[in-house]
This record gives structure tokens, C-alpha cells and sequence, in this order.
């Protein structure tokens, strides 16, 4: 009976989930906002892997082994919202948020990743999307600082004039 | 070796051990105090704390949906970001074991297990069970907030006793710096010291501390080079060779050092002395009106046999004069004039001047 009822409560969530796993796409997973140049762009998971797609290999603090994280540079996406990267505010769905000087990641090659080993991120394996730093090819990567800034639930990034602009 | 050396080598020895020993030293404590200054500060506090942040957040979203309000999304949200939370705590940062007591991540492993089966995807949320999973995640909820506290106060003991290290080291590194300078400071004056003695041993006579031949030559040919006008004085010892032969070196060597002394008491103030070797020596002179006066001064020394240890030395001067001249080329023409009238005066009997005749 609990069985049934299970099956019955499942088959009733998937059914009223429908519209939204079939229009997933078209979710707003990141918004890009500048609000000195008057810039609100939000990106759908489609939009994001319209971007050349790059593949970042490393073994994260958080992570008992490497894995091959893939999704768009975040430089990429910055320049398709036509955001010079100055000072950046990376905002998550969990309420934590960083801000940093884009120049002093760029050089890295960050990427914001929506897969893992070819799997698409969730929120349970830290996605939608998740800033990765290749930490495995840059040993000075391996610093609190650095982990600071790899935001996962990302979901916003403001970004500030730069100094002086 | 004499005592001295033997003495200097061995404090030159001290002080390269204690050189190497204190660069080694501060070596060390740099790059342990680097290592301590580069620790990874531990992500495992502020997983804790979204932990804990992220299962209120639940909770009250879980409440809101037990009152009946339409909030089933936000509810999957907020259980799959805790459910993330735990993960990250349970699989880790690299320095998890090192953060949480052992125990403490049994705790933690079993709340998450009672967790994951209340999955509101997965159970019927029943007011009944609801009412389970609210008491169980009030409970976990307080033990995450147990060992958060914990957490922090270990990681204030452990950046207090770094703290502590870190002082020391930079005491002791202090300190091996200082002595590295000191070392360094007196390797420094020993070298300069050397350097200033092999350089007066490189232009003055071992025997009379007069001016040597090398240093004669830099000092006429400098003379040259300024087109200046002197003279140049060759004075060779008669009857040296006998008092040597008679006498012994060690009186011969007295006999030198006292005309030195001499003749450097005769010679005025811009007068240049030097040994050229043997019992020849040179003077440059620039006053030519006192040339006469200055060279009957020097004849007077040897007037009189001069005693050396109770041995009357019966020695005179011959002295060569030649006044500098555009036509020499090198330091050794002048010489060569003062030399060939140095032998005239030898000729005509010795113990006089002669004064090279340019005609």
C-alpha cells in the first residue's frame, strides 16, 4: 500500500513536472548583470552551451578525485553580455556570494561548468553551474583564496565599473 | 705558520661555520615561516555554517508547506542545496579528518542517511511524517550548530598555536639574520684588510717601507703623463758590497733600513723615495733651487762611518742626477740619465753628485 502510494505520489509529481523538465532549457540558470552600463542579460542552459564548450580536468578540494568538468570560459560569457570583466559579485543559490578582480582569475582560464564527467550538473553535485579553476595545472591555484572564488549553485554574477572608469 | 696565522685561520674557520650555520638557519625558518603563512585556511567552518543556514532554510520552507502553502518547488530546492551541504562536508575537503572529530563525522554520515530517506521526492509528506522530518532535522540542525562551535574553537587553538610558531620563527630567524650580517660584516673587513695590505706589499720595499720600483714607475710615468717638471736623483750605496762580505746580510739589511731612515728625514715634503733593489735608490725631487742644498744634506750622511750593532760601516753615497727632459719617452729614460751620471760620480771616486749633462 505505502508502495503504491509512492509510485502514485511519483508518477503525480513527474506528471505536474512535465512542463518545466520539457521547457528546462529554457530556465534562467545565470544572469549577468551590470548596472552602471545598463546590462540585465540572463542565459538559459541553451544559451550557455551555444558557447565554444571547453573541458577542465582536475581533482578539486572538494572532490575525493578528479573529474572532467565541462561548460563554456567564463570570459566567453562575459563578453557575450558585453561586460568588460572588472570587479565581479558571484552570487549561489545557497546565500553564499564572493566578489573579486576578473584579472586576477583570468589568466586561468575559468570555466562555468554545467557538466561533470559528460553529466549534467544538479543542484545535489553543485550545479547548475559551478566556476571551475583548472587547480591541477596551476599549483598556485591550490590556495584558500582560489577556493573561495570557485562559486557553485552559481546563479548571478554582478559585475562593477572598473576603477578610475 | 706563526701564532697569529695559525690564530686567524682559526677564527677565519669559526666564522665561516658560523656563516654557513646561520644562512642555513635562516633558510629554514624562511621557508617554514612561508609554509606556515601559505596553511590553506580550512573551507570545512564555512561548509558547516552553509550547513547549518541551508537546513533552517528547510525547515522553514518545510513548515510553510505543512501550513499548506504552495511551496513544493522552493522545498525541492532547499532539500537538494542541504542534501549538497552534507555532501560536501561528508565527501570533504582535504582536510576534513583534520577539522572534524571522528566521531563527529559518524554523526554527521548517520543524520545524513536519515536525510536522504526523507527525500520529498521520494516519501509522501504526510502532516504525520512531516512532523518526523521537522523533529529529525530540528535535532541534526542542533548538532550541526554542536559541531560548528567545536570547529571554530579548534580552529582558533590551532591559528593561536601557528601564531605562536610563526613569532618564534621569526625570532629565530631574526636572529640568524643578524649574525649572517655580523659573519658577512667581518668576512668583509677580513678581506678588505688583505686587500689593503697586499696592496701596500704590492708598492712598498718589505726591508725599508720605502716606495718599491713598481711604485716608482706609476709615479714617473704619471709625472710624464702630466708633462711636470723634476728631477730625478739615483743614489747607489759605495762600498755596500764589502760591509755585506764582512759584515753578514743581517748587518748589511741594518745598514739599508738606516739610510732609509736617513735619507727620508733629509727629503722635504713633495720628495718621492723608493728602493730600487740592491743598494739603489731614487728621489724624486721638483724644488730645483734647493736641488744642491737637498743633495749635499744626503752626502752628510755618510760623512761619517755609521755604526750598525757596534760594526763601523765605512759606506758613501754616488748620486746621479737628471732632470726630466720631453725627449724621454718611458719612466726608464730618466733613469738611464740619472744611472750614466750616477757612474760618473762612482768613477771620479764616489761619495759626490754628478749631474747628467744633456750637451
Amino acid at each position: 500500500m505505502q508502495l503504491l502510494n509512492i509510485i502514485r505520489k511519483k508518477y503525480l509529481f513527474l506528471l505536474l513536472m512535465l512542463p518545466f523538465y520539457l521547457f528546462a532549457s529554457e530556465r534562467t540558470l545565470l544572469e549577468i548583470n551590470a548596472s552602471s552600463e545598463g546590462i540585465n542579460k540572463k542565459y538559459t542552459l541553451e544559451a550557455l552551451l551555444t558557447l565554444p564548450q571547453y573541458d577542465v580536468q582536475t581533482k578539486l578540494p572538494w572532490t575525493q578525485e578528479a573529474h572532467i568538468y565541462s561548460g563554456p570560459y567564463l570570459k566567453d560569457v562575459l563578453q557575450s553580455a558585453k561586460v568588460e570583466g572588472g570587479q565581479l559579485t558571484l552570487e549561489a543559490l545557497d546565500y553564499y556570494s564572493v566578489s573579486l578582480d576578473f584579472q586576477k582569475i583570468a589568466k586561468f582560464n575559468p570555466i562555468l561548468a554545467l557538466k561533470k564527467d559528460g553529466k549534467a550538473l544538479t543542484i545535489r553535485s553543485k550545479g547548475p553551474i559551478w566556476l571551475i579553476l583548472p587547480i591541477d595545472d596551476y599549483p598556485q591555484l591550490n590556495a584558500a583564496i582560489y577556493n573561495d572564488y570557485m562559486v557553485w549553485h552559481l546563479v548571478k554574477i554582478s559585475v562593477a565599473a572598473k576603477e578610475g572608469n | 705558520m706563526s701564532v697569529k696565522g695559525f690564530n686567524k685561520t682559526y677564527f677565519l674557520l669559526v666564522i665561516a661555520l658560523l656563516f654557513i650555520a646561520s644562512a642555513s638557519s635562516s633558510f629554514l625558518m624562511m621557508n617554514k615561516s612561508k609554509n606556515l603563512l601559505s596553511w590553506n585556511e580550512r573551507a570545512t567552518g564555512w561548509a558547516l555554517v552553509q550547513l547549518v543556514l541551508l537546513e533552517q532554510a528547510y525547515i522553514n520552507t518545510l513548515l510553510e508547506y505543512k501550513r499548506g502553502e504552495d511551496v513544493f518547488d522552493q522545498l525541492l530546492i532547499d532539500y537538494d542545496l542541504t542534501w549538497s551541504a552534507y555532501n560536501t562536508i561528508i565527501e570533504g575537503t582535504d582536510d576534513l579528518a583534520y577539522v572534524v572529530k571522528k566521531q563527529g563525522l559518524q554523526q554527521l554520515e548517520k543524520n545524513f542517511k536519515e536525510f536522504e530517506a526523507a527525500d520529498p521526492l521520494v516519501i509522501t509528506l504526510s502532516k504525520e511524517q512531516i512532523d518526523i522530518i521537522l523533529d529529525n532535522t530540528y535535532q541534526s540542525n542542533a548538532y550541526a550548530m554542536d559541531l560548528l562551535n567545536y570547529e571554530f574553537q579548534e580552529f582558533s587553538k590551532q591559528r593561536h598555536k601557528r601564531d605562536f610558531t610563526l613569532v618564534n620563527v621569526n625570532k629565530i630567524t631574526f636572529i640568524s639574520l643578524l649574525l649572517l650580517c655580523c659573519c658577512g660584516g667581518l668576512f668583509l673587513f677580513v678581506i678588505l684588510q688583505d686587500r689593503r695590505r697586499i696592496f701596500y706589499m704590492a708598492y712598498h720595499d718589505s726591508l725599508t717601507k720605502l716606495n718599491n720600483r713598481s711604485a716608482l714607475k706609476e709615479k714617473i710615468t704619471q709625472l710624464q703623463c702630466n708633462k711636470a717638471n723634476f728631477i730625478t736623483l739615483l743614489i747607489d750605496i759605495d762600498g755596500f758590497k764589502s760591509v755585506n762580505d764582512r759584515y753578514g746580510h743581517d748587518i748589511g739589511d741594518q745598514l739599508l733600513i738606516h739610510l732609509a731612515q736617513e735619507m727620508n728625514k733629509r727629503c722635504y715634503s713633495p720628495c718621492f723615495i723608493a728602493r730600487l733593489g740592491g743598494d739603489e735608490f731614487a728621489i724624486i725631487s721638483f724644488d730645483q733651487s734647493k736641488l744642491i742644498s737637498f743633495v749635499e744634506k744626503l752626502l752628510s750622511i755618510t760623512q761619517a762611518p755609521i755604526t750598525i750593532q757596534q760594526h763601523d760601516c765605512d759606506v758613501g753615497l754616488s748620486i746621479g742626477i737628471s732632470f726630466s727632459n720631453p725627449e724621454h719617452d718611458t719612466w726608464v729614460d730618466i733613469l738611464k740619465d740619472a744611472d750614466s751620471a750616477m757612474y760618473q760620480a762612482k768613477l771620479k771616486g764616489g761619495n759626490q753628485y754628478q749631474i747628467y749633462d744633456y750637451i
